[in-house]
């Protein structure tokens, strides 16, 4: 059974409010995700396979199991193309009770939407980051590296 | 207005061996109508004797530690000059950047001015002498851009609960507000790199630029949902 992991340390990512933001470090491209989508994500991101993934959607949001998986096979395939995740082997273990999902926040059901990946491209000017150099931990200053490039 | 006031603040905290140097580097820069603005952020070292022998030309302000994004703020209130320069005290400016970059901000209807940037680092780890690294390249950076105080007077002060990518906040609200940046190539910063400043929290680091990048697409969906193109119109539209 397929399985993601995210490509860290290039892609940083964080929920809040139950809206996921990705960041390409290696383009400076941002994206929002939310609902549905913030919690494939989060799943993606918890070691699990593409079917403990439709299991647990389809349960919490109960909706018809098919129906989710080709969203989360569409949507894992935008990922894929966006570079924000690669292809794993799964050889963690997944744990279901360790997981934050946004749909077990509240009480009430959830209303299922299709997940959608939201791309701001407006800003890599300005999100770009500096290149990083290697500390000697023994002067605790770093000395130039001839291979380095921009 | 050819040789206008330009403020140039520098927040620091505990930095009283280096900031010398990044003032001379100001002085350096043969620009006579400038302030140097130095903001002390509840420094514990000798930063405060250091700058009395460093000059009469400077100002210098204590304040508790509040962190950089305050610290900047601070010398913003009190600067009086037309155009706005940032340095840190570990950081040094290269001869010629302030007339170099003044001239193209002077000349162009943008409000900012971002030019390159070059490291300094060690040149091996028992030689206490910084080199400059080979590798250039153009970053947003408060320290080597140039700013008309229109521009804060259009976005307003750096916020003061980020500790981490203030500066990044500051430039995305610029964006949205319809400000242009002008980019040059030329390197007009040397960041000295050093243990302190490199042993970044990167999980930390991260969860400031999600909370930065999020509350910009906030804004953004909300002058979508308006119809209005950027803030500055919003303000206009509703005087």
């Amino acid at each position: 059974m397929a399985s993601y992991k995210i490509r860290t340390p290039q892609i940083s990512h964080e929920t809040i409010d139950g809206e996921t933001v990705i960041i390409n470090l290696d383009n400076g491209n941002y994206y929002s995700i939310d609902g549905v989508g913030a919690d494939i994500w989060n799943l993606i991101d918890s070691g699990a396979n593409i079917n403990q993934i439709s299991e647990l959607i389809s349960e919490n949001y109960n909706i018809d199991k098919d129906e989710v998986h080709e969203s989360i096979e569409e949507l894992t395939n935008e990922l894929i193309s966006e570079g924000l995740i690669v292809n794993s082997k799964n050889n963690e273990k997944f744990d279901k009770a360790a997981i934050n999902l946004v749909s077990l926040e509240n009480n009430k059901n959830p209303e299922y939407k299709k997940p959608s990946l939201e791309k701001y491209t407006d800003m890599q000017d300005l999100l770009l980051l500096d290149p990083i150099h290697e500390v000697d931990d023994e002067s605790g200053w770093p000395t130039p590296k001839d291979s380095e490039s921009d | 207005m050819p040789f206008p006031l330009i403020s140039v603040i520098i927040p620091t905290y505990n930095r009283a061996n280096f900031l010398h140097e990044a003032i001379e580097s100001i002085n350096n820069q043969n620009y006579s109508n400038l302030e140097i603005i130095i903001v002390d952020d509840g420094s514990t070292d000798n930063t405060k004797k250091i700058v009395k022998n460093l000059g009469s030309n400077l100002k210098y302000i204590y304040q508790k530690n509040k962190g950089p994004a305050a610290a900047r703020n601070t010398g913003l209130k009190v600067a009086k000059g037309e155009i706005i320069g940032f340095l840190d005290s570990d950081d040094l400016w290269p001869v010629n950047k302030l007339n170099y970059q003044l001239k193209e901000l002077l000349n162009s209807d943008m409000e900012i001015i971002i030019g390159g940037v070059k490291h300094l680092m060690l040149k091996d780890s028992k030689n206490p002498k910084f080199v400059e690294h080979s590798v250039t390249y153009n970053r947003r950076s408060l320290g080597s851009a140039l700013f008309k105080i229109s521009a804060f007077k259009k976005v307003g002060f750096l916020d003061e609960n980020l500790i981490l990518w203030e500066d990044l906040d500051w430039f995305l609200r610029a964006h949205e507000f319809g400000i242009k940046i002008l980019w040059q190539k030329k390197i007009t910063l040397l960041i000295r790199v050093h243990r302190e400043n490199m042993s970044r929290d990167v999980n930390r680091g991260n969860k400031f630029l999600s909370k930065v990048l999020r509350n910009s697409i906030k804004r953004k969906r909300f002058l979508k949902n308006n119809g209005v193109k950027n803030l500055n119109l919003l303000y206009e539209l509703s005087d």
